[in-house]
């Protein structure tokens, strides 16, 4: 672990203006959100709140990933990585050091998108004790998100590869409870589909459950079995981006430069 | 030999020509496009609760927020709005069950289904709302049961269904709780005395916001107090009642 290094992604972070593009498109989102609730006949409060909660976690996910591939990509074009590793770092420290940074990044949005959902939440008077375990949630899935990013952002080499590649893992995170349901029902009837839903299985085995995560329900009408659901939010993200780290590192140490 | 100005010169008049050429395209197109209007194509019927919800990356509260709001501006197309007898209740049905299935607490769109689609001019569609919030009112959720009522009254003086009013009076007595006012386990005696249909309605359009007002939202009681003003109580009555003085 080395803490230049993470000031260095930290540095990097705050001269791309990254805060003050989130924070801008955390208003925006806002705005947007209370000027469509506001067609709402009844239930605008609801409404509002829902709006907000769920664009806000798409556009942190969506800033974070984008900034960590475009910056992780920026510095192999401009020789920095070999730079770096010219220093006294070793390929492990690198990687840790990256992705405690981005983590510290990941854990710097969430917090603006609670600072936001809690105070819209108190102002329409619509915090349940569900509200607190979706901002845990919502925090787990940006911490796994942007190291997934980071890992794809290291293992291939376009940018635009990169980001497809995330964008394909996030919608495939979303969706996991959905196609393990279609799984279990069995009406995907054709030939081959056992096959198929052994594979997909396997697939979920390593695709962590963001449906499960950070539910908008859990925003208005609370949460139950909240201390399971928090259990399992932490576990899920530090395991899953456990994995990952341990994959970044195993590719990155095979590298050739 | 001509100079590289002259040239310059001859190839900014080529393109700023080709420029207008493409400007009275666009407005050729333009004569042709700006009569056209999009066509409606009415109500489709609702896709499975498994597709509905992918489409919205399994954001189920997400997918009903957004499309409980496309369900109330449905008919407004280009700015033109569809009177409700023009809609396919028999779809919209389909929606309002799917979108139950996203969220079965929420109480807008068994509110739009009384206040807004229970307004349609073709009462014979009504069957279709009945049947909806018949089955949101016999769960004992937040005071669902006013929406058995309303189905009863829409049942009643709108439908002018009786038997089917004193089939609803009967299942709203079988979910009776302590919580609900007593004369919901009388409704059917209460039809059958010699009380005309708006006083019947009035009477239990006031319970329902005097028994439910904690569970519901002010702009669901505005609602209900226009239905009381302007559909249930004649104008003469409606001026004398404290109740519409504050309704335009």
């Amino acid at each position: 672990m080395n803490f230049v290094l993470t000031r260095y992604v930290l540095k990097a972070a705050g001269r791309d203006k990254l805060f003050l593009s989130m924070f801008l498109a955390v208003l925006l989102a806002i705005a947007l959100s209370i000027f469509t609730s506001s067609a709402a006949v009844t239930e605008k409060a609801q409404f509002s709140i829902v709006y907000i909660g769920g664009s806000l976690r798409l556009l942190a996910m969506a800033g974070l990933s984008l900034f960590t591939i475009f910056f992780v990509r920026r510095s192999f074009e401009a020789r920095d990585v070999e730079y770096l590793l010219t220093r006294p770092v070793s390929r492990i420290s690198f990687i840790v050091s990256h992705m405690v940074a981005f983590s510290i990044l990941a854990m710097a949005v969430a917090a603006m998108v609670a600072f936001a959902v809690l105070l819209y939440g108190y102002r329409v008077n619509e915090i349940t004790g569900g509200t607190f375990l979706w901002l845990l949630g919502t925090a787990g899935e940006l911490f796994v998100m942007v190291n997934v990013s980071f890992f794809f952002a290291m293992v291939l080499t376009s940018p635009v590869s990169g980001t497809l590649a995330t964008m394909g893992f996030y919608v495939l995170s979303r969706l996991m409870g959905q196609l393990l349901s279609i799984v279990g029902i069995g009406f995907a009837q054709f030939p081959g589909s056992n096959f198929l839903a052994y594979v997909l299985k396997g697939i979920s085995m390593l695709i962590p459950r963001f449906d499960l995560m950070a539910q908008t329900s859990w925003l208005l009408y609370g949460a139950q079995d909240v201390l399971q659901n928090y259990a399992f939010v932490i576990i899920q993200a530090l395991l899953f981006t456990g994995m990952i780290m341990v994959a970044t590192i195993i590719d990155f140490v095979k590298k050739q430069f | 030999m001509p100079s590289v100005a002259a040239n310059n010169t001859k190839q900014y008049h080529k393109l700023l020509s080709i420029l207008v050429l493409f400007v009275f395209l666009n407005v050729g197109i333009w004569l042709y496009s700006h009569k056209q209007k999009v066509f409606w194509p009415n109500v489709p019927n609702a896709p499975s609760v498994t597709s509905f919800s992918i489409s919205f990356l399994d954001d189920s509260s997400f997918a009903y927020r957004a499309f409980a709001l496309v369900l109330q501006n449905w008919g407004n197309v280009s700015g033109e709005v569809q009177p409700l007898k023009n809609y396919n209740f028999r779809n919209l049905e389909s929606w309002f069950f799917l979108l139950d299935k996203m969220d079965p607490h929420s109480s807008y769109v068994p509110f739009m289904a009384a206040y807004y689609f229970g307004a349609t001019q073709n009462k014979a569609q009504l069957v279709h709302v009945i049947k909806y919030l018949e089955e949101i009112g016999v769960r004992p959720d937040r005071g669902n049961w006013r929406w058995l009522v309303h189905a009863m009254y829409l049942a009643k003086d709108e439908l002018n269904n009786m038997p089917e009013a004193f089939r609803l009076a009967e299942k709203l007595a079988s979910i009776y709780n302590p919580s609900m006012p007593a004369w919901t386990l009388n409704m059917k005696e209460i039809f059958r005395a010699e009380m005309g249909d708006r006083e019947t309605a009035y009477a239990m359009m006031i319970e329902i916001i005097k028994s439910n007002e904690q569970y519901m939202d002010p702009a669901e009681i505005n609602y209900m107090a226009a239905t009381i003003c302007e559909r249930i109580l004649t104008p003469q009555q409606a001026k004398q009642n404290p109740l519409c003085s504050n309704i335009k």
